[in-house]
């Protein structure tokens, strides 16, 4: 009798162990979530104009998101290569950019707003690693003769 | 008594079949294609109905867990704890299809956008909640550890919902477009109406399995 209350109170322990352990885990993902989202950028993406202003430190260090729209007749790629050149805008101050890859369909859309993920490069212009394009918050029907 | 709840239960699901079938009618042949994001915005009658339910579900766990904390009526717990369950099938669906949707039209899978942070973070509740239930020993100690996380939880579904209007998103805000073409507006209304009775037709069967369940364990203690 009392050596299965001596395993009873094993099991009873050893779940416990297993609680903090899942307890610790879940707080460790979680924080470390929190510090990936918002300690090192606590703004999701800095505008065209509030990233000229930026540090040169925090420009030649950091990873950055850049947000603005392309300007008109600004793109361009050499022959035979996947590097494209582009200049984002704000509506008044510009930046330089390039972007080696796939670009998506809606970068072209004089609606959609981008957003660039990468580095300034030693020459200040910005080179990106990925295109975020932003949508429209309006949702229109194509016109019924398109269809 | 048994045989009207199993009517109105069966009923809910034959509703649900019926407008899930006119829902996807709607989705793939009657709604218009939207101008700038083409065939891929239609993934939109999908995702935000999920997304809806995903966080209603963390709200109704965490007021049954809140009642049950109070009362320490098994009722209450037995609602928490099916309504978490399917909280986290709709939330791993909400990161399945926003993923889908993103790649096409966003130009990447995932993004730490605050969003999308605060959705994921929502996940890790649902798993922290079902894994506190199945990993400490059955009885009331194991259904108040995971109330609490419940009532923590919770706080991140109007974060969530709030997110891209808080701070600078990917997402548009507000959360869904004012600016819907009647057309869509009809056919998203009707596809969140059947998620919701598909909804309560899987919260009410769960509901009553789990009663069966805890049935079963006491009579399993009884006879140890």
């Amino acid at each position: 009798m009392s050596e299965s209350l001596n395993i009873n109170e094993n099991i009873i322990i050893n779940n416990k162990y297993k609680i903090v352990v899942s307890v610790l885990v879940l707080i460790g993902a979680l924080s470390y979530l929190i510090f990936l989202a918002f300690n090192s950028a606590t703004i999701y993406y800095y505008t065209v104009g509030e990233a000229n202003k930026l540090d040169n430190n925090i420009k030649s260090e950091r990873m950055l998101r850049i947000s603005g729209t392309l300007k008109p007749n600004s793109f361009s790629r050499e022959e035979d290569s996947t590097t494209s050149y582009f200049i984002l805008t704000d509506g008044q101050e510009t930046l330089n950019a390039y972007h080696n890859g796939i670009i998506p369909d809606l970068f072209f859309n004089e609606h959609s707003e981008i957003i660039l993920e990468g580095r300034y490069d030693s020459n200040k212009n910005f080179q990106s690693n990925n295109i975020i394009v932003k949508c429209p918050s309006k949702y229109s029907a194509v016109e019924e003769e398109e269809v | 008594m048994i045989n009207i709840k199993n009517s109105i239960s069966n009923a809910t699901l034959l509703i649900s079949a019926v407008i899930f079938l006119i829902s996807l009618y709607l989705i793939f042949i009657w709604v218009p294609t939207e101008i700038n994001q083409g065939i891929a915005q239609r993934i939109f009658y999908f995702h935000v109905p999920i997304g809806w339910l995903g966080m209603i579900s963390i709200i109704i766990v965490a007021i049954s867990s809140f009642i049950h904390l109070i009362t320490k009526n098994e009722k209450w717990d037995n609602l928490a704890y099916s309504s978490a369950e399917l909280g986290i099938i709709f939330a791993s669906l909400i990161l399945v299809t926003g993923s889908i949707w993103a790649k096409p039209i966003w130009g990447v899978w995932w993004t730490w956008d605050p969003k999308l942070t605060t959705t994921l973070i929502l996940w890790f509740f649902y798993l922290g909640y079902l894994m506190v239930r199945s990993y400490s020993p059955a009885g009331i100690q194991s259904k108040q550890y995971s109330s609490v996380i419940a009532l923590i939880g919770a706080i991140d579904a109007p974060i969530i919902y709030m997110a891209s209007v808080w701070w600078r998103s990917a997402h548009p805000s507000p959360n869904i477009p004012m600016d819907l073409d009647s057309k869509m507006l009809i056919t998203f209304l009707i596809s969140l109406l059947s998620f919701t009775i598909l909804y309560i037709y899987m919260l009410n069967k769960r509901y009553n399995l789990k009663k069966i369940e805890g049935k079963i364990d006491e009579i399993y203690r009884n006879i140890n």
